[in-house]
């Protein structure tokens, strides 16, 4: 085909201990809105950061209109024709539309800015967008969906002739959403390419003219939108049926009702968020990257603030609600990125299991090494948490066990409600199955555990039953006999058709 | 060249494994006290008069006011904060004591009158950092200037006196060769080292500095364990004006100079404390003290002029925040936020 704007082949990227991408295909025509889908972890974005010279492919080669290629920094894939819109919108709050607009390249006369010249060309740019706000306006001033506009206009700039926009909806309102489209399809009218990657097939389906859904770092299925449906869509993001059997507790009685969250609101993040959990039940919260779940894990231990709403916890026989400044000493958490939020590096094995119930193991402020000791000793044990000794830094250790140090500083104070995010991310098989374990064995004893989990095969292997959720809301709750497809189905906005 | 330039990032950047990395650290511990007994064994090689016992013993009793500081300022540094009002408030609580005993007042009263106005002062400093999370540096360097402005103001910048004589006279008690102050010292940082050792707070204190996003996440508040610091800090500056003003026999506004911040902090570098917070211990800032101390006196003896002394301080500051810096990046140490 002669116009054939982007060949990449054989597109492989190894990170420590997964492979990201492994010999993936990737063609691009000219005028053609391409939809790169795929459940989180998939391989999406390291394509497309590849492609825009943000990582080096470890093997597999570039052709630009059909010239082979070696992309080796933004710059130079922009200098190719090929402009990047990234998920997080980056502007400079105080700095004005024509210059964020000009950020990355400004007209100077003898090292002083064209102002007039900025001004004319972003007005042009952003007439062509669509877009009524001033070129003097400061970006602090516009709306999120504005302040797109400005990353695109931005990326326009440099006049590709590929753009990439990612997750580009996932903050936007719907007519903002709306405006996006239509630009989208106005720029493709001019010859334009686009790569469109999204979490919501409904949109997928209304912008696209062709998809190429990943997973696990290969190409599991594409096709133009006439051929494709969206059962087979989600069927690409899902897999082959997962064989692997739940390790399902006998005798699983619920007990009350231990957690009732009513109502949880936090503007742009949470929208009226309610459920319950029982005692002994395990609670999966499902949804796509950009769902909300992180931020109701956050809200619901306390350490963010919510606008409005109620979280109750039993205590005896009663269900009473508690301030955020409360829960943060009720709940178990267990925070997504274990070494950014859950573990003090540098501190030992020993101390780090301590440091929560620290109160129970001290005599007139002053820490007790022998109970600290037996404590540390006790939960290495019971845990299995390998180490050379406990007084060893826990940054030594290998994520598993990292993350069985973090469990154990909660279970060594027996809280009535777990939240676990991600509890799972990067470990080995082994260390998830004693993860799992010790979930079951939370919730057998009388524990209420909410957990959240990127990988659908792996929720499905510990969740008593579903809370799915998309842009901040609860869309639904789903049983225990809830399949992958319809979880991702509900979490992909594709729902209605299945 | 853009390439070049991308190479030595990602080498300055190299994420080291945690075994290399506690190797590097282990390096970096070296090179800390190779400088340290290089720059003293230099000094006792080339300067007259520098390394004999009397010398020493001159340089501890010296460096007991600058210990006892640097006491103030670990607690401070370990949660990541800073306090530059220390000397300015050691300066004003020296004043306000040796007024009222100018006034005809005890000696037991005015040293409880002192530590009362460094714990206040300590207080705001406190609230503002760790309640209303001010900037550490922006809120205590201002308050190094209202104190400091205060104290000026109340003396008409002249010296004031009357201190009185049961403490002038403890502080001039030697034990052999020994002042008291040292001994007192001795005693604050055997304190200070097991509050920070083996005490709840001070293992809070830790986690805090060295991750507060995971501390708060474990159930720590961090805003009130910042806000004592800065009280512990301020304590300490008083206790250091009680010192200084019974050596001297007076109080003036000029013992509070900025001067003496940068020997606070070098001192603190110098002894390990890492000035991005996590990591650090009394005892080992106090011998940064002496070390210091040791430094100002050799240079005395040298008849090095004033300028040139702090020429030395200042690149000795650069370079132990340099080994700090590099030390943190191996370890991975504290998360960014």
């Amino acid at each position: 085909m002669n116009n054939l704007v982007v060949r990449m082949s054989g597109i492989s990227k190894v990170f420590p201990g997964t492979i990201a991408l492994d010999g993936v295909d990737l063609s691009l025509t000219k005028g053609e809105v391409l939809g790169l889908i795929g459940a989180n972890g998939a391989g999406k974005s390291t394509l497309v950061n590849v492609l825009a010279g943000i990582l080096k492919p470890d093997s597999g080669t570039i052709e630009i209109h059909g010239e082979q290629i070696e992309v080796r920094s933004p710059r130079e894939a922009q200098l190719k024709g090929i402009a990047f819109v990234q998920q997080e919108i980056a502007t400079f709050a105080t700095l004005t539309v024509a210059e964020n607009i000009f950020i990355q390249d400004f007209p100077t006369h003898r090292t002083l800015l064209k102002r007039g010249e900025m001004r004319t060309k972003s007005r042009e740019m952003l007439d062509r967008l669509g877009c009524y706000f001033g070129v003097d306006d400061d970006v602090e001033t516009l709306s999120t969906g504005d302040r797109q506009m400005v990353t695109i206009a931005r990326a326009l700039m440099s006049n590709p002739s590929v753009l990439i926009l990612d997750e580009p909806t996932s903050s936007l309102s719907v007519n903002e959403k709306n405006r996006l489209m239509t630009v989208v399809k106005q720029l493709r009218d001019q010859g334009v390419t686009f790569i469109f990657i999204s979490h919501y097939l409904s949109e997928v389906f209304s912008i696209c003219d062709r998809i190429v859904v990943m997973r696990n770092g290969v190409v599991a299925g594409s096709g133009t939108i006439a051929e494709v449906t969206m059962q087979q869509a989600v069927e690409w993001m899902i897999g082959a049926a997962n064989s692997q059997q739940p390790t399902r507790r006998s005798n699983m009685e619920l007990g009350d009702v231990a957690l009732d969250v009513r109502n949880l609101n936090r503007l742009g993040v949470l929208d009226d968020v309610s459920f319950q959990a029982r005692r002994g039940e395990v609670v999966g919260v499902w949804g796509l990257m950009g769902s909300g779940r992180t931020e109701l894990a956050r809200a619901l231990v306390g350490l963010d603030p919510v606008d409005s709403g109620t979280v109750a916890i039993l205590e005896g026989s009663e269900l009473l609600p508690k301030r955020s400044s409360r829960r943060r000493n009720l709940f178990g958490y267990v925070p997504e990125d274990r070494r950014q939020e859950g573990l003090f590096l540098p501190l030992s094995v020993k101390q780090n299991i301590g440091i929560v119930g620290l109160k129970g193991l001290s005599r007139f402020g002053l820490v007790l090494r022998k109970k600290e000791n037996s404590l540390a000793e006790q939960f290495i044990k019971r845990l299995g948490i390998r180490v050379s000794n406990m007084d060893q830094q826990v940054r030594t250790l290998s994520g598993g066990n990292q993350q069985k140090v973090v469990l154990a500083r909660w279970v060594a104070v027996g809280p009535p409600v777990y939240v676990l995010d991600e509890p799972m991310r990067g470990l080995d098989i082994g260390a998830k199955a004693q993860i799992r374990e010790l979930i079951s064995e939370l919730a057998s004893a009388g524990m209420t555990i909410v957990v959240i989990d990127s990988e659908l095969s792996e929720l499905k292997l510990v969740a008593d039953r579903y809370i799915v959720m998309r842009r901040g809301r609860v869309v639904a709750e789903l049983g225990h006999d809830a399949d992958e497809h319809n979880l991702m189905s509900v979490a992909a906005g594709a729902e209605n058709l299945t | 060249m853009e390439d070049s330039s991308l190479k030595t990032r990602n080498l300055l950047r190299r994420d080291f494994g945690p075994i290399a990395g506690a190797l590097w650290e282990r390096r970096i511990k070296v090179l800390y006290v190779l400088t340290i007994v290089g720059i003293l064994a230099f000094l006792s090689i080339t300067v007259e008069n520098f390394a004999t016992l009397q010398n020493f013993t001159n340089v501890l009793n010296q460096s007991a006011v600058l210990g006892v500081l640097v006491v103030g300022m670990t607690f401070v540094l370990v949660g990541a904060g800073i306090d530059l009002s220390m000397p300015a408030t050691m300066a004003f609580s020296a004043i306000i004591g040796t007024m009222y005993m100018d006034g005809g007042g005890g000696p037991g009263v005015a040293v409880l009158i002192m530590l009362g106005v460094g714990a206040a002062i300590g207080l705001i400093n406190g609230i503002s950092t760790g309640w209303l999370q001010m900037i550490p540096f922006v809120v205590t360097l201002a308050m190094m200037t209202v104190v400091f402005g205060a104290a000026v103001w109340i003396t008409k910048s002249v010296s004031v006196t009357g201190v009185s004589e049961l403490l002038v006279e403890l502080f001039a008690t030697r034990i052999g060769p020994i002042q008291v102050s040292v001994i007192g010292l001795a005693l604050i940082t055997f304190v200070a080292s097991v509050v920070m050792g083996q005490s709840t707070l001070g293992r809070r204190l830790y986690a805090v500095g060295i991750n507060p996003r995971a501390a708060r996440a474990a159930r720590i508040n961090d805003g009130n364990l910042i806000l004592v610091t800065y009280v512990i800090s301020g304590l300490m500056a008083a206790t250091a004006g009680v010192f200084i003003m019974s050596r001297f026999g007076s109080a003036s506004a000029n013992m509070g100079t900025d001067q003496i911040v940068l020997d606070v902090i070098s001192a603190a570098v110098v002894g390990g404390v890492s000035i991005y917070g996590g990591v650090g211990k009394p005892y080992a800032a106090v011998l940064g003290a002496v070390f210091i101390t040791a430094i100002s006196n050799a240079t005395n003896l040298m008849g090095i002029e004033y300028s040139t002394t702090l020429v030395i301080k200042g690149a000795v500051i650069v370079f132990f925040v340099a080994l700090d810096t590099a030390r943190r990046r191996t370890s991975g140490g504290s998360a960014s936020s």
